[in-house]
């Protein structure tokens, strides 16, 4: 086919790219969120950064609790997380496909904990930094893993949602406004 | 020989529509390999956190679908398009493109239906890639927002002021395209 002499589709090369008034949705737009993440900067920066837990979660139970007060530098299987309890196993692990041992999570002797290996085919949680404060979270999707930073045990209003964990234990939910 | 006109006019019908119909499964193949290389070239960017979000890059391909033919070949372009992350990225990335494909396809047809139109590329484009982000990110809240809710709403932020970057990416990407179209990918739809 003669594409070199070959009309172009004149109706639509036409259409035009940018209109002034665009700047109006973008304006808006960005006001939104920019809002948004004002209120989430000022929201963490309320909270207090000492005496706070990492929880983890494996197919939406949690598993352990780990102190990162006076947690040292290192690189840990999770059974050698200090812990607060044992470490329960999460229920339907057969359907899981990655279990928790073939996690490493790393300490930076700071407080900050994350996912340092892990066995899933991204990766993606692995490139994530340390989580320091409250609501931090780092994911693996495909192994169903949640590391989340919450503050002291005692429940706070607007530390945002406590967790429906396993059989058997009460469980409140609370939700940040 | 002598031509019966009436024939001829039948046959003349006939081989048209046979044109069209070769020329719309010309473009789609064109438009799918289109969302097949971009995808493909998306998969190199960063991820957005820890999931496989990606920012809208391969809605070129589904603007043209919906410039030139309407949303039945968009929404097809979309399924295509999450059966390649199926294949390619596994079941989570397949589901957040589809969730963010079909949000995308849709909310763009109808704001170019409500605009008769007019609406430029450039607020399509961010339209399609504001739905694309809201769509993948309303599958991981329903997957996973008891544990997660606070961590993707704020999240939200950040996928607005991308998909405004994306947008405009992809309407210049959407405008050197269609510049370029011959006139034999054109469809039949008038």
């Amino acid at each position: 086919m003669a594409v070199t002499n070959a009309k172009v589709n004149t109706q639509q090369a036409d259409r035009p790219f940018f209109r002034l008034s665009d700047l109006v949705v973008v304006a808006l737009i960005l006001a939104i969120a920019c809002s948004l993440f004002l209120a989430k900067l000022a929201k963490n920066r309320a909270r207090s950064d000492q005496g706070l837990w990492a929880e983890i979660y494996q197919a939406n139970q949690l598993v352990a609790r780990v102190p990162l007060d006076g947690l040292a530098l290192g690189t840990y299987h999770l059974g050698d997380l200090p812990q607060e309890g044992s470490v329960q196993a999460p229920a339907g692990i057969d359907q899981i496909p990655y279990g928790l041992d073939h996690y490493l999570f790393s300490a930076d002797g700071q407080g900050g904990l994350k996912i340092s290996q892990a066995p899933c085919p991204d990766r993606l949680c692995q490139r994530g930094g340390y989580l320091h404060r409250v609501g931090d979270l780092s994911i693996c999707v495909p192994g169903q893993v949640l590391v989340k930073i919450v503050a002291p045990s005692s429940p706070v209003q607007g530390e945002g949602l406590d967790m429906v964990i396993g059989q058997g234990q009460n469980t409140e939910e609370t939700t940040s406004p | 020989m002598k031509v019966n006109p009436k024939e001829d006019k039948n046959l003349q019908k006939s081989l048209e529509a046979q044109r069209k119909q070769t020329r719309r499964l010309a473009y789609t193949g064109l438009l799918f390999a289109l969302t097949l290389t971009f995808s493909y070239l998306e998969s190199f960017l960063p991820p957005l956190g820890p999931f496989p979000l990606k920012y809208g890059l391969a809605n070129t391909p589904i603007i043209l679908a919906i410039l030139d033919s309407g949303l039945p070949l968009a929404l097809v372009l979309t399924l295509l398009k999450s059966a390649f992350a199926l294949a390619t990225r596994g079941a989570m990335a397949a589901l957040l493109s589809l969730a963010g494909g079909l949000a995308a396809a849709l909310i763009m047809w109808l704001a170019d239906r409500t605009s008769i139109g007019k609406i430029s590329l450039y607020l399509l484009s961010a339209v399609g890639a504001l739905s694309h982000n809201t769509g993948q990110l309303g599958v991981l809240l329903v997957l996973y927002g008891e544990n997660m809710q606070v961590f993707l709403l704020g999240l939200f932020p950040l996928l607005l002021i991308l998909a405004l970057a994306s947008a405009w990416i992809t309407a210049i990407l959407t405008h050197l395209i269609l510049k370029n179209i011959p006139t034999d990918f054109e469809s039949s739809k008038k």
